[in-house]
């Protein structure tokens, strides 16, 4: 936290976030509760169903207007990147060719030397002590880590 | 102004209190100009690729591996740099740190030739290949898989129907393997007014905008109140750049093909077929009782996307002797990549998989 936690002056803001970020599940899970219900379903699959047909629509309008106008569309900018898409693909398939045979190459060499292809020993044990972690995966360490995003029910990712 | 008297109390927190805003904006704006790009930096070399699929071997850290090589498998629709979010905060580096000879698969971001893509492509034709790519490059005869998420339901579908002694171990985390547990998806697909046949018809691949947009609906205020605990905590580095990262990752969805939409829509979550061992790969059944190689799976106790419900009896539909099942702090995100991951998550797989890798 802040150096300035629990001083609130100035900071209304500040008492509204809080309370957000405390209800935030509460509501996220009244909302999905409506989200599921049939009803909801039914209104949302049909107002999906014309957005499509809608998009369609729109689409091929303003790429009929923007053809007459000499300008790419947004078709046209996905099938650039489609395209750029498959040479990253060609280029990827070229390198893993090269590194194969590079692999390849490495293994007639090392042939007498009797070497695994990646050049390390494949030969590790499992430490035999190891730091007990329980089921919620607290260890004495645990309880310094830092504080980070990730760390946090209600951080931003998933 | 003269500072005399009550009001200098008040003019020195307003003088505070601006200080305050104006390091904050600083802070933020540093913070912004620093995170450089540096996801995915764990250096690799992809040794197999295949249509947007990628298959990376990442180099080893340390002159002894153990004999197993592991293979990590990313889910369908999400980035795999969350496995190696940033040089300090990488899922990967600690594997390969811990001295595993790691490979990854990266599914790529599919184009529209490639919206007939099935299952059967990604279980019955990518994951097989990849495994035998794995086996070649590191001349070990089986491989341990590891997957995350959809990842895990690829991987565990993939192992179920594999011939030979190809997969070693199987360890997975938050994967769904039952659809009632996912209680919207479930609606959704049952809902008789929601046609996925329409919309993969006009569509083809299912954009990332819709897979993001299906994910945010799970907890749709989640975002914003993350965005206001970053807020809270502007002044602390770590935490402002560990945000800045998740977000970056969790709005880079990629699309998923029509195919495979429309089989997990219809096929898993509206008919359940994998926990009723009824999908079918290539016209061959997907018996999970089939697995029989060491199993482990891990789920996160704040996990709204995967919920414990949705992998709920998962030890008891694999036929492993060997199977554990563990259930750690965290959400279906910082499981693997948080800031506690490392104290958390990683050193259960690592103990689990040095034990079963050699």
């Amino acid at each position: 936290m802040t150096d300035d936690q629990g001083e609130p002056f100035l900071e209304p803001m500040r008492m509204w976030r809080e309370w957000y970020q405390r209800s935030e599940k509460q509501w996220s899970e009244a909302l999905t509760d409506i989200m599921a219900d049939e009803k909801f379903g039914k209104t949302w699959g049909r107002m999906f169903q014309e957005w499509l047909h809608a998009q369609h629509m729109m689409a091929e309008l303003i790429g009929q207007q923007l053809a007459a106008l000499n300008m790419p569309s947004r078709s046209d900018i996905l099938s650039i990147r489609d395209r750029v898409g498959e040479m990253e693909d060609s280029v990827s398939a070229l390198t893993a060719e090269i590194v194969q045979l590079r692999q390849q190459m490495k293994k007639t060499a090392t042939t007498n030397a009797e070497k695994p292809p990646s050049g390390v020993k494949r030969t590790r044990k499992p430490a035999a002590k190891k730091t007990p972690v329980d089921e919620t995966g607290k260890t004495e360490a645990s309880s310094v880590a830092p504080k980070t995003s990730g760390d946090s029910e209600s951080a931003a990712m998933p | 102004m003269n500072s005399a008297g009550p009001h200098s109390a008040y003019e020195e927190k307003i003088r505070d209190a601006v200080q305050r805003v104006l390091s904050r904006n600083i802070s933020g704006l540093k913070t912004l100009e620093d995170i450089a790009l540096d996801f995915g930096a764990t250096p690799k070399e992809t040794i197999y690729s295949k249509d947007s699929m990628r298959l990376y071997h990442y180099t080893p850290t340390t002159d002894e591996v153990y004999r197993v090589p592991v293979l990590l498998v990313m889910s369908l629709v999400s980035r795999y740099y969350i496995l190696d979010l940033a040089p300090d905060q990488s899922l990967v580096r600690f594997l390969l740190d811990s001295g595993f000879d790691v490979y990854l698969v990266d599914w790529g971001i599919p184009r529209p030739e490639h919206s007939e893509f099935t299952l059967d492509y990604y279980v019955g034709e990518a994951l097989p290949e990849c495994i035998e790519e794995v086996k070649a490059d590191s001349g070990e005869d089986s491989v341990a898989l590891v997957g995350y998420c959809l990842g895990g339901t690829l991987a565990m579908m993939t192992t179920a129907l594999c011939p030979d002694d190809s997969v070693h171990a199987l360890a997975c985390f938050t994967t769904p393997v039952d659809s009632n547990g996912m209680r919207l998806y479930k609606a959704w697909a049952e809902s008789k007014s929601f046609d996925i046949d329409e919309l993969v018809e006009e569509l083809g691949n299912i954009p990332a905008q819709f897979i993001d947009a299906m994910i945010q609906a799970l907890r749709p205020l989640q975002k914003t109140a993350g965005r206001m605990g970053m807020l809270d905590n502007v002044l602390n580095d770590k935490f402002v750049e560990a945000h800045y990262r998740f977000e970056r990752w969790s709005s880079d969805h990629i699309p998923m093909t029509g195919g495979t939409a429309r089989q997990l829509f219809n096929d898993f979550l509206r008919d359940n077929k994998l926990l009723k061992n009824q999908l079918e790969i290539k016209g061959q059944r997907v018996d999970l009782k089939n697995i029989t190689v060491p199993f482990m799976h891990i789920a996160a106790l704040h996990d709204h996307i995967v919920p414990a419900a949705a992998s709920k009896g998962i030890i008891d539909l694999v036929g492993s002797e060997d199977k554990k099942e563990i259930t750690l702090k965290g959400g279906h995100v910082s499981l693997v990549a948080g800031g506690n991951a490392v104290y958390r998550l990683w050193p259960q797989l690592s103990d689990w998989l040095s034990e079963r890798c050699v």
